[in-house]
C-alpha cells in the first residue's frame, strides 16, 4: 500500500498538526475506499457477516434514497437483486451505466442444410429436432449475493 | 468525506506519550491498509448515476484498455483490462486472473429424427443422421452495466 500523504514519522505534534492530519488521513481513506457509485458483491447469509450494513452502503433493492448526507438522496436506486422487478442481475462492464439488458434467447433459426438420397430413391430429408425459442435463458455458473453501492 | 478522525475517537491516544502520535499513525496505516479493498481490486461503478461524482479518486482508473501511467502506482506501465469497451461480465478461477473466454452467441447442432407415419412406422424418405447447424442466438443474461474501475495504489 502506498500511502504518501500520511506522514508516519511522528515528528509534529497534535496541537499544530491535527488539522492536517486529519485532512491528510482523509485524503487517504478517499484514494483507498471504493469511491461513491461503486457496486460491489456482499455475501449477507454467510455466518458471521454482520447483519447491517455500514452507514454509507444501501442494498440495490430499487427504493428511493433517503439520506441528506449523500449525493444520491431522492434518488431511485438500481433494483438488481430481484427485490421488485423479478430479476436478479450480473454486472456486465459498458463504457456507459446503467441500462440493463439480457436475458433471452433471441430468435434463431434451426435451419435444414442436408440433403441426401440414397441409391433409386428419391431424396432424403432431414428434420430437425427442436423448437426455435425466444423465452428461455442461459445461465451461466453463478453464485447468490447482494448487490450494495456505496451512496456517500 | 466527514472528518471521522479526532482525538476524542482515538484509543491510541495518550498525551503522556510522545510517540502516541506515532504509535497512532502506524495503527491507523494497518487499519486502512487491513480495511479497504487491496490493490488490484475490481468493482463495479455507476459512473452515470445521478449523485455520483464525476471523477474518480486518484486511487481508481477505468477498466478501459488504457496502459497505466502512474509512477505512484505498482501497476505502472501496464495495461488496465478493457472489461467496459469489451462489455464483459467477471467470473471467479482458482487459477491465473485475466482469462478471456465466452461468446454473446454460438452456434450449435441438432441431431435428427425420422418423422413417423400414421400407422406407425418409419417414412421411407426420410432418415436420421445429419446434424443441422442452428444460427446463433444472443444468450446474454440478465444483467445491468456498470463501469468497471480497478484499484491501482
Amino acid at each position: 500500500m502506498t500511502l504518501g500523504k500520511w506522514d508516519n514519522n511522528g515528528d509534529c505534534n497534535f496541537t499544530d498538526d491535527t488539522k492536517n492530519d486529519s485532512d491528510d488521513l482523509n485524503n487517504t481513506i478517499g484514494e483507498a475506499t471504493p469511491p461513491i457509485g461503486s457496486i460491489v458483491a456482499w455475501h449477507a447469509s454467510l455466518t458471521g457477516v454482520p447483519a447491517s450494513l455500514p452507514d454509507g452502503y444501501v442494498e440495490c433493492n430499487g427504493q428511493v434514497l433517503s439520506d441528506a448526507d449523500s449525493p444520491m438522496n431522492g434518488e431511485t436506486m438500481p433494483d438488481l437483486n430481484n427485490a421488485t422487478d423479478a430479476t436478479s442481475r450480473f454486472l456486465k462492464g459498458n463504457s456507459t451505466s446503467g441500462s440493463p439488458g439480457g436475458g433471452t434467447i433471441t430468435d434463431h433459426d434451426h435451419s435444414i442444410t442436408n440433403w441426401s438420397s440414397t441409391a433409386g430413391d428419391s431424396p432424403t430429408h432431414y428434420i430437425p429436432q427442436g423448437n426455435n425459442t425466444s423465452d428461455e435463458q442461459e445461465l451461466p455458473p453463478y453464485i447468490d449475493m447482494r448487490w450494495i453501492i456505496r451512496v456517500k | 468525506m466527514a472528518n471521522r478522525f479526532n482525538k476524542t475517537n482515538s484509543t491510541e491516544w495518550d498525551d503522556t506519550k510522545g510517540t502516541a502520535q506515532a504509535v497512532l499513525h502506524g495503527d491507523l496505516n494497518d487499519t486502512i491498509g487491513d480495511t479497504t479493498p487491496p490493490i488490484g481490486t475490481v468493482i463495479g461503478w455507476l459512473a452515470d448515476f445521478t449523485g455520483t461524482p464525476a471523477s474518480l479518486p486518484d486511487g481508481w482508473v477505468l477498466c478501459d484498455g488504457s496502459v497505466l501511467s502512474d509512477a505512484n502506482s505498482p501497476l505502472n506501465g501496464q495495461t488496465i483490462p478493457d472489461i467496459n469497451g469489451d462489455e464483459q461480465f467477471i467470473r471467479g478461477v482458482s487459477g491465473a486472473t485475466g482469462g478471456t473466454g465466452g461468446s454473446e452467441t454460438h452456434t450449435h447442432t441438432h441431431g435428427t429424427s425420422s418423422p413417423k407415419g400414421n400407422g406407425g412406422g418409419s417414412l421411407d424418405r426420410f432418415s436420421t443422421g445429419g446434424t443441422k447447424t442452428t444460427t446463433s442466438g444472443n444468450h446474454v443474461p440478465e444483467h445491468y452495466d456498470v463501469v468497471y474501475i480497478m484499484r491501482v495504489k
